[in-house]
């Protein structure tokens, strides 16, 4: 083997150069910011809402506003509302009663209660905060509160006694509610029950098909005239029933307009 | 077992006979009485021979009387008597350009010409010292005509054995020998969307280039002599047996490409360093040798990926920078994205436009992954700036894998009489480390994998594989009577692990590991083989008769990761089960269930580990009769025996019929097989991957899975196969000219695939199974269609001289065609979906033509070798890349007898596949497709080689 000095050197050499070339400082390079965090915190109205869709209620109970904060603060914070309807200032006392939500102290959320006193789109924003350094985020929360439908039921004698109630589905030929109780599968969505010749309540019908049970409630099936009237926000129909019996009188179709708020087509049955 | 293996060895030697053998020495020159190494030196009618080394000496251990056959490509083929103990030969060239080959039959003075199936024969030796190309795969793609070798990029551990196929079949139905014994395969089975997916390959590159001294491809179906695997063609892998002489190659290169480092800037990177040594020694006084070869390699990852045009941020990632994420999160979408839009105009503007357009809280909060191509995306611009970042920051890296490895190769013959018989071994042990990155998990992924709560700005995941990779071959061989006796055994294992580094368990949030071992898989196989033949003489005119037999068992394992690179936590950080409440799993800030186990690659399950053996017998008989000088008729009949799939029988005839010296005509028809592997049948798996750019937890089962009885598939059996070959050889000695046309036919029927993704329908059996493997899709392995080839061969060798010089011409060029048939259905829909079968017929060039040009004049060697690659299809989407020729260049210089220096390029001109067209590029990360390419798409490789040679 001649050269033999020579393999040495490169025996010893290749080697450090291939260390060298191993170098793998950058074989995985974390992508890291800049610019240095300000972190805020703000106060917001918290709403399971996934969308701007408003809710849409389906009668006149009062609604929770819940509010919250990102980190909570060591005193209680008061939160202002400011509320529209139909896109214009909404007027407390007259449209709506609500008063300021209190977040306590430690706490990240409080709430205040809303009632609706007219029908129309409410939007409720925060308006202020009693903590100057908390940035007030711009959401909302949207109410659709619909129009109420008025049944009311006339008649000329009030030796008779007759009763209306609104149902979400019918039983053709059910009778006697007061002895046999709601029928099964239907759900009660609104009654009256006066004992004059005058009877009369108001409900928001839900989406889907409804209707109006009428009760002769001391069962003279006497073929007596009574007079039906619905006034959908001032959207009046009349309807001339003849009470021979337990009956079903009235249906109330409700879809959803582009508005968003319900459309009611009632047919007499 | 060792016991019985021990007496029957000293059963062989104990009656071997004795005939008096010598050591054989001589020089091989060329007709300018240059030395010329690589010529293969074969005893005739015996499978004993050597090679010359650098200054064509040669030694081997022969009888007086013996006939020594010389051959080399380009150099007519000399057969001389041995008498005494110096044979010097000088080789004349231009007239029979011949080569003996020990491949694709058992009489082994037959050369490529003779042969009556197509055979190539690769000079490593020479192509190594002169060529860019560093590993077996890729320099069979640019030499091997039919062979394609298609490298991959963001594919899991398939970004580290390149899938390769021979006449367009799979990567699985080519055998691969070492020295002609069979080669174990890789452990990996690949499941990501690339070409040969469903398929197990075997892993070439695990051989080092230096141990190589030639490669041999067999260009036709030869189960009935081999066995399984062997439908497309065997390649037959020759290592070195040089002696006395230490070659020592430093190659180092790198891609100098308009799109490296970065897609519109150029630059420089997949830098490449390499040490090869190559020495052997005597072993005693009678030929025989031990060769040893150790290669060390670095080679750094190249990147092709433009900034990343997919959205980045959302406006929730916005909302984390300026009120902390925890603060973010718990805020509802209504005052979030209020909040953010009024930080700036540019917000209020997609806030205003979600509104408008009725979008949800939600959409709008996300709504720049609604960005359509070359849209804008207002929210990640804003926030990019907010954070002093740019896209660039946020690419991919795609191309070549950054890889590591060390080879160890052995290769020796002991002489162990004067009768011939010889002890003979080799093997080796290779380790290779690969770390291949995956997609980047920006904060804008939805279902909470970009894990923004440990890392704001989402993480690029790596893939770190290790595959180990060890073989071990022992054998005797000599002659028993009048008859040539091979008894040997091959063991073989190959391992992957999986580390997944720079990633999370994104259900762990910010408390998660940020490296994890995701278990791996190991193939074992070991190969005992006894090979009996004898060539009568008298008979005919030369009639050779082998038989043998063959026991092989095989071990196929998988094997989990640790808990956290698979698991599910839920919110009070134990593992989710069945029974865990909805309430308690992780969800991102969008209410998507965010997935668990280690991102980019889930580790394997408990549930997935497999420990699953087989093993088969077979037996053969190979005749080979030169009934006339001009006719020869070989018939070979082989049956096996599988413990799992049960027993196949196959057969092959061919036949050369030489209508003069310098022309033949030949054909071939046989029968063949493919044992489903181990990996096919019980590999099970649920791993993400990306459709249509959409994250898919996607399980693979098992083929003995209880879903998979559900869905009533089949057990795996065996692929069967016809072959049909039908050519001519023709030699034009006056003009230095050979050339051989092949044309052939395979039929393959139930092949195994992969099917496609089956979601679980309404059966609550299935949904639960489904659910139990956190699978939304799954997919399997299944017999489940058939394919026919076609193509065509051409094979054209040229040497003239040239001035003082030597010009060699080749051209090679292969037209194939594949065409997938009779698709099987499973609940309803065909199991291959146009994707899949993209990838079988059109994934691969159809068309490939190399023509190579050297010009040996003095010290100086030339190359310049012009590959033309044929357009593919995008299994994708169906576009067509276009034909590509690529250009090779390289000038050898030696500059003494001992020291020479190669400078050269692969892919001179730089070229690069047809990009992707718009909106099908993963927003810019895929410019060039990852589904499949032609030649890769690493641009110009530059490189220097030098070669010490020391005596």
């Amino acid at each position: 083997m001649k050269n033999l000095k020579y393999i040495y050197k490169l025996l010893l050499v290749l080697p450090l150069i291939f260390m060298v070339s191993c170098d793998d400082s950058d074989d995985i390079v974390d992508v890291f910011t800049n610019t240095t965090t300000t972190t805020e915190n703000t106060v917001f109205i918290e709403t399971d809402a996934t969308s701007e869709v408003g809710i849409l209620l389906s009668d006149l109970s009062p609604q929770t506003i819940t509010v919250g904060v990102n980190n909570a603060s060591d005193t209680d914070v008061t939160v202002g509302f400011n509320v529209t309807k139909d896109g214009t200032a909404a007027v407390e006392g007259v449209d709506y009663l609500l008063a300021d939500a209190v977040i306590p102290a430690d706490e990240t959320f409080g709430s205040s209660d809303i009632t609706f006193l007219t029908n129309g789109t409410f939007e409720i924003t925060i308006s202020s905060s009693s903590l100057s350094d908390l940035e007030i985020v711009n959401n909302k929360v949207i109410f659709l509160v619909p129009t109420q439908v008025t049944f009311t039921l006339d008649w000329d004698d009030s030796w008779y006694d007759y009763d209306i109630f609104l149902f979400d589905g019918i039983e053709v030929g059910f009778s006697d509610i007061y002895s046999n109780g709601i029928p099964a599968g239907l759900t009660l969505l609104g009654l009256s029950n006066g004992v004059t010749n005058f009877e009369s309540f108001t409900a928001i019908p839900p989406v889907g098909t409804n209707y109006l049970y009428l009760e002769d409630y001391w069962n003279d099936n006497a073929s007596i005239p009574v007079v039906l009237t619905v006034d959908a926000g001032g959207d009046v129909q009349v309807f001339n029933i003849t009470v021979d019996m337990d009956k079903f009188v009235l249906s109330i179709e409700t879809t959803i307009g582009e508005d968003g708020f319900p459309v009611y087509t009632f047919t007499g049955l | 077992m060792i016991k019985n293996y021990l007496i029957l060895l000293m059963l062989f030697i104990g009656t071997s006979s004795f005939v008096v053998a010598q050591e054989v020495t001589g020089t091989v020159l060329d007709d300018s009485s240059q030395p010329l190494p690589g010529v293969s030196i074969v005893i005739k009618g015996t499978s004993t021979g050597t090679t010359s080394d650098f200054d064509g000496n040669f030694s081997i251990s022969a009888s007086d009387g013996d006939v020594l056959v010389f051959s080399y490509v380009g150099f007519d083929t000399q057969e001389v008597t041995v008498s005494g103990s110096i044979v010097n030969v000088t080789m004349q060239a231009g007239v029979a350009l011949d080569e003996i080959v020990l491949l694709g039959s058992r009489n082994t003075g037959r050369t490529v010409m003779d042969t009556p199936v197509p055979i190539d024969v690769i000079d490593v030796a020479e192509l190594a010292a002169t060529g860019p190309q560093t590993t077996v795969n890729e320099l069979l793609n640019y030499v091997a005509p039919s062979f394609t070798s298609t490298p991959q990029t963001v594919s899991d551990g398939t970004d580290h054995v390149d899938p390769a196929s021979l006449r367009g079949l799979g990567p699985d139905q080519v055998l691969v020998l070492i020295n002609g014994k069979r080669r174990h395969k890789s452990s990996l089975v690949n499941v990501n969307g690339t070409v040969g997916t469903g398929s197990v390959a075997t892993d070439l590159n695990a051989i080092p280039v230096s141990s190589i001294a030639r490669i041999e491809i067999l260009r036709d179906g030869a189960a009935a002599q081999y066995g399984s695997d062997a439908v497309a063609g065997v390649i037959n892998i020759v290592l070195k047996k040089a002696t006395n002489e230490l070659s020592l190659n430093v190659n180092s290169g790198a891609n100098f490409s308009k799109h490296s480092e970065q897609y519109d800037e150029g630059g420089v990177d997949g830098e490449k360093f390499q040490i090869d040594a190559n020495y052997g020694l005597d072993l005693g006084k009678n030929g025989g040798f031990i060769n040893f070869t150790g290669s060390l390699e670095n080679r750094g990852a190249t990147n092709r990926s433009d900034s990343m045009g997919k959205p980045i941020y959302t406006m929730f990632d916005i909302a984390t920078r300026m009120l902390g994420y925890d603060q973010a999160f718990a805020m509802n979408p209504s005052a979030l994205s209020a909040y953010v839009s009024g930080l700036d105009p540019s917000l209020q503007a997609v806030y205003d436009a979600g509104i408008a357009a009725g979008d949800s809280f939600l959409s709008i909060i996300a709504s720049d992954g609604d960005v359509t191509p070359g849209g804008t995306t207002p929210i990640s611009t804003y926030e990019l700036a907010q954070r002093g970042l740019t896209r660039d920051d946020f690419r991919m890296k795609v191309g070549q894998s950054k890889l590591r490895s060390g080879k160890f190769m052995m290769n020796m013959e002991l002489p162990l009489d004067d009768n011939g018989s010889v002890l003979y071994s080799f093997g080796g042990i290779s380790s290779r480390e690969g770390l291949a990155a995956g997609f980047f998990r920006r904060p804008a992924y939805t279902d909470g994998r970009g894990t923004t709560s440990a890392l704001a700005n989402g993480f690029l995941p790596h893939i770190s594989s290790r595959v180990t990779d060890k073989s071990f071959a022992a054998g005797i061989k000599g002659m028993i009577g009048d008859w040539n006796v091979d008894f040997s055994n091959t063991y073989g294992t190959n391992s992957f692990d999986f580390t997944i580094k720079n990633t999370v368990n994104a259900t762990l949030g910010a408390s998660t590991a940020r490296e994890f071992e995701a278990g791996g898989f190991s193939f074992g196989q070991n190969t005992t083989n006894l090979d009996v033949s004898k060539f009568f003489e008298d008979t005919f005119e030369g009639f050779n008769v082998a038989f043998g037999a063959e026991y092989r068992s095989e071990n196929y394992q998988l094997l989990a990761g640790e808990e956290a690179s698979w698991a599910s936590y839920d919110i009070n950080g134990e593992v989710v089960t069945q029974t865990t409440p909805d309430a308690d799993k992780v969800y991102s800030y969008f209410g998507r269930l965010v997935p668990g186990g280690s991102q980019v690659f889930p580790g394997y399950r408990p549930s997935n580990e497999v420990d699953q053996n087989r093993n088969s017998y077979a037996g053969y008989i190979d005749l080979e009769a030169d009934l006339s000088e001009a006719f020869l008729l070989t018939a070979a009949f082989r049956y096996e025996n599988y413990s799992d799939f049960g027993d196949t029988f196959n057969w092959k005839i061919a036949t050369r019929i030489k209508a003069s010296d310098n022309f033949a005509i030949r054909a071939a028809a046989s029968t063949g097989f493919r044992a489903p592997d181990l990996h096919q049948i019980y590999f099970n798996a649920t791993s993400t991957l990306f459709i249509d750019g959409i994250p898919n937890e996607v399980g693979t089962f098992g083929n003995t899975s209880r879903l998979a009885q559900l869905l009533k598939i089949p057990g795996l059996k065996e692929e069967t196969s016809q072959n049909f070959s039908l050519g001519f050889t023709a030699k034009l000695p006056d003009v230095g000219m050979k050339i051989t046309v092949d044309g052939y036919i395979v039929n393959v029927d139930d092949r195994v695939g992969q099917t496609r993704n089956y979601e679980p329908g309404s059966d609550p059996e299935v949904i639960q199974i489904f659910a139990d493997a956190s699978a939304g899709k799954a997919k399997f392995f299944a017999n489940g269609y058939d394919t026919k080839s076609s193509g065509i061969d051409i094979v054209i060798d040229h040497k003239t001289g040239l001035g003082k010089g030597t010009l060699n011409n080749s051209i090679a060029a292969t037209f194939s065609k594949t065409e997938v048939e009779n698709v099987k259905s499973i609940l309803g829909e065909p199991i291959l979906d146009d994707r899949a079968i993209g990838f079988i017929e059109s994934a691969m060039p159809r068309a490939k033509i190399n023509l190579t040009n050297t010009y040996k004049v003095d010290k100086w060697n030339f190359m310049l070798r012009n590959v033309y690659f044929g357009a593919v299809n995008d299994p994708d989407n169906g576009d067509e890349y276009g034909a590509k020729i690529i250009t090779d260049l390289s000038a050898t210089y030696g500059f003494a007898d001992n020291l020479s220096l190669t400078v050269g390029a692969n892919n001179l001109l730089d070229v690069y596949p047809d990009e992707v067209r718009v909106g099908g590029t993963g927003g810019r990360q895929f410019v060039f497709s990852r589904r499949t390419s032609q030649f890769g798409f690493n641009g110009r490789y530059v490189f220097g080689r030098l070669t010490f040679t020391l005596k």
